[in-house]
């Protein structure tokens, strides 16, 4: 196989992980890729794909949201107490999403135009929301979610769940708008070149707020998924959950130095680590491992994807000289011409 | 008030080790991972039956070898340090999980009947100041030397400030990032075990809470997240500060979570100032010399009408 193409579809390589580790599960044991345990995997990674997305689109523009956990404490408090207190489904999913991008914005902001480096940032605004959503609670979680609510996490479609037809559906949105349009491109350069983009015209301040607010937003869809497969949310909620967010999207091939990446393979990512932390019971390894396998997996692509790079830089070099070595005997006779 | 300074100074004692990270342009996530390993590292093998300071000499081991895994991973792919240590926060938590789970420790009490002497490490007194209060002090005195007297130091800088150069001047790059790395994993370790004797317990989920507060500390003290810049004294003093203004905000009847707004924001704020104000003195110098340099030309250009 090429390298070059392996560096260009890592989500391809992320995929075929993940089918690779269903294969080597199942000879173990069976039961692990029967339609209702894979369905088990889906449902669980909604969140977690939904965050990673988000994740990735931030990452692509050279910047980092370790908010996305109290977005989503933030966002699913708020969205549970208007559900509890009778505000129709549909107005509280649209506030919802509404204030999962206003608090993105906030962080856009304050990393463009207050110049605060992202990291520094978004860690004081997880301080920050989450702090504010206990102030909302005073520490209560917020149970009796209506169960006309509830049962749209238990809906499905063609035996799959309608909340896993939704996230997809939102996925391959942001996919396209990142591939297909003007903005979505505007986010990858802004990524790969931050001045060279403002040079030719995009406005990257803009686009930073933008990619801080989709976070926003996915944090905001993943609170309303949580709400759904849950039926209630506490405080805790999502706590930690912002570093396998950006694990997920690392796994997928996003690559933290910005410009490279696709919501796609950030997915990717989050069904590798949820199937692999689910496949720990099957394989009978007791549950505390979990982190122990996410750090090994994202070490070993880490890894994996320094080499190949490696490799492929040191062709490049090699490239060069052949090339250099081939056009020199011309060179050299065309300087005793003009003697 | 000095016994207040308890329950704050052991960030300070990460975030010193940290900065020297901060300035070698690096940064390391991965240090409340290692609390925890060490902590319960230490505590599993006082269980087994191990004297309680070899048990201690284990756990410092541990994070020893945590943070030998963090510079061979960061110099050896040459990835960006935040992703590798992301991947080893999470390898170490798993670790000390695993390590909980192995010596059958329910993760809600942890190991306790710990002996007294060690327990009187961090919350005793040598000469009516509190131990934690003093090691913080030598870990401070330590870091400084080494930062600010030492050729390391210096090399550190340099390396943050401008890498090419620094491979250029013929540094050994390798070298410097992996101390700044283990020393990091080391004060890690340590204050785990810290901990664990403040707490007089011993468990895997320890040091699952400095990651935020101790990056605080460094930020406000003044590094740079960008390399090259910063001081162990503003580290000194933001330890101070921080840790005395959420102390008054408690007192005054702040709960918890209104803390942690109040301080979040304020690491917003603070990182925010710190370039808007360069940006202004910036342009307040440039007009000064542009006016300076308008009345020169004005005088210049009259004896030649």
């Amino acid at each position: 196989m090429n390298l070059r193409s392996l560096l260009r579809h890592r989500e391809a390589v992320t995929v075929s992980g993940v089918v690779i580790l269903v294969l080597l599960v199942m000879l173990v044991q069976p039961a692990f890729a029967a339609p209702s345990n894979l369905l088990r995997i889906a449902n669980s990674t909604v969140i977690l794909a939904l965050l990673a997305a988000g994740s990735a689109v931030v990452i692509m523009t050279r910047n980092i949201d370790v908010s996305v956990g109290s977005m989503l404490a933030l966002t699913g408090i708020v969205g549970g107490l208007m559900l509890r207190d009778g505000v129709p489904a549909v107005l509280t999913v649209v506030v919802v999403l509404a204030l999962g991008a206003a608090l993105g914005v906030v962080n856009g902001l304050g990393v463009t135009y207050g110049h605060v480096p992202s990291i520094v940032m978004t860690l004081g605004t997880l301080g920050a929301y989450r702090g504010l959503s206990f102030l909302i609670t005073e520490g209560h979680s917020i149970e009796n979610v209506p169960a006309g609510y509830k049962a749209i996490g238990r809906a499905d479609i063609l035996g799959v769940p309608l909340l896993v037809w939704l996230v997809i559906v939102a996925l391959i949105g942001i996919g396209l708008f990142l591939g297909r349009t003007r903005l979505g491109r505007h986010v990858y350069a802004t990524g790969d070149n931050r001045d060279g983009a403002h040079l030719i015209g995009v406005r990257t301040n803009g686009v930073i707020i933008l990619a801080f607010a989709v976070s926003g937003v996915c944090a905001a869809a993943a609170a309303l998924v949580f709400l759904a497969q849950v039926g209630s949310i506490s405080n805790q909620a999502g706590q930690g959950i912002e570093m396998r967010a950006i694990a997920a999207a690392v796994i997928g091939g996003v690559a933290l130095s910005g410009g490279v990446g696709t919501v796609f393979g950030a997915a990717a990512g989050a069904v590798f680590i949820t199937a692999a932390v689910s496949s720990l019971s099957f394989l009978g390894i007791p549950g505390f491992w979990a982190d122990t396998v996410i750090g090994a997996i994202l070490l070993v692509a880490l890894f994996a994807d320094a080499r190949v790079r490696k490799a492929l830089d040191h062709r490049r070099v090699l490239d060069r000289y052949r090339a250099v070595h081939e056009a020199a005997p011309d060179a050299a006779e065309n300087r005793k011409v003009a003697q | 008030m000095l016994n207040s300074t308890s329950d704050f100074v052991y960030l300070g004692i990460i975030a010193m080790p940290l900065a020297l990270v901060m300035i070698t342009g690096g940064i390391d996530i991965s240090f409340g991972s290692v609390a925890s390993l060490s902590a319960i590292i230490t505590g599993v093998t006082f269980q087994a039956g191990l004297n309680i300071w070899l048990a201690v000499l284990v756990g410092l081991a541990a994070a020893f070898v945590a943070g030998l895994v963090n510079a061979a991973l960061i110099v050896s792919t040459g990835a960006q340090p935040m992703v590798i240590t992301l991947g080893t926060l999470f390898l170490f938590a798993g670790l000390a999980l695993g390590a909980s789970g192995l010596g059958g420790v329910s993760s809600f009490e942890g190991i306790s009947g710990l002996p007294p002497s060690f327990v009187a490490l961090a919350s005793g007194k040598t000469l009516g100041v509190p131990n934690m209060l003093v090691i913080f002090l030598v870990v401070a005195v330590v870091f400084a030397v080494l930062l600010g007297k030492s050729s390391y130091g210096r090399q550190a800088r340099l390396i943050g400030a401008n890498p090419k150069a620094a491979a250029y001047a013929g540094l050994s790059i390798g070298k410097v990032i992996t101390v700044s790395y283990v020393l990091t994993a080391l004060c890690a370790g340590f204050v785990g075990i810290l901990l664990t004797s403040y707490l007089s317990s011993a468990r895997a989920d320890i040091g699952d809470a400095l990651l935020m507060p101790t990056l605080t500390l460094v930020v406000i003290g003044g590094v740079s997240m960008y390399g090259g810049e910063g001081s162990i004294g503003g580290v000194l003093i933001a330890t101070f500060v921080i840790g005395f203004l959420q102390q008054g905000l408690r007192f005054m009847g702040m709960t918890e979570n209104q803390v942690a707004v109040v301080t979040g924001s304020a690491l917003v704020v603070v990182a925010s100032l710190r370039w808007w104000s360069g940006h202004f003195r910036e342009r307040v110098k440039n007009r000064r010399v542009q006016r300076a340099a308008l009345k020169a030309e004005g005088k210049s250009a009259q004896p030649v009408a």
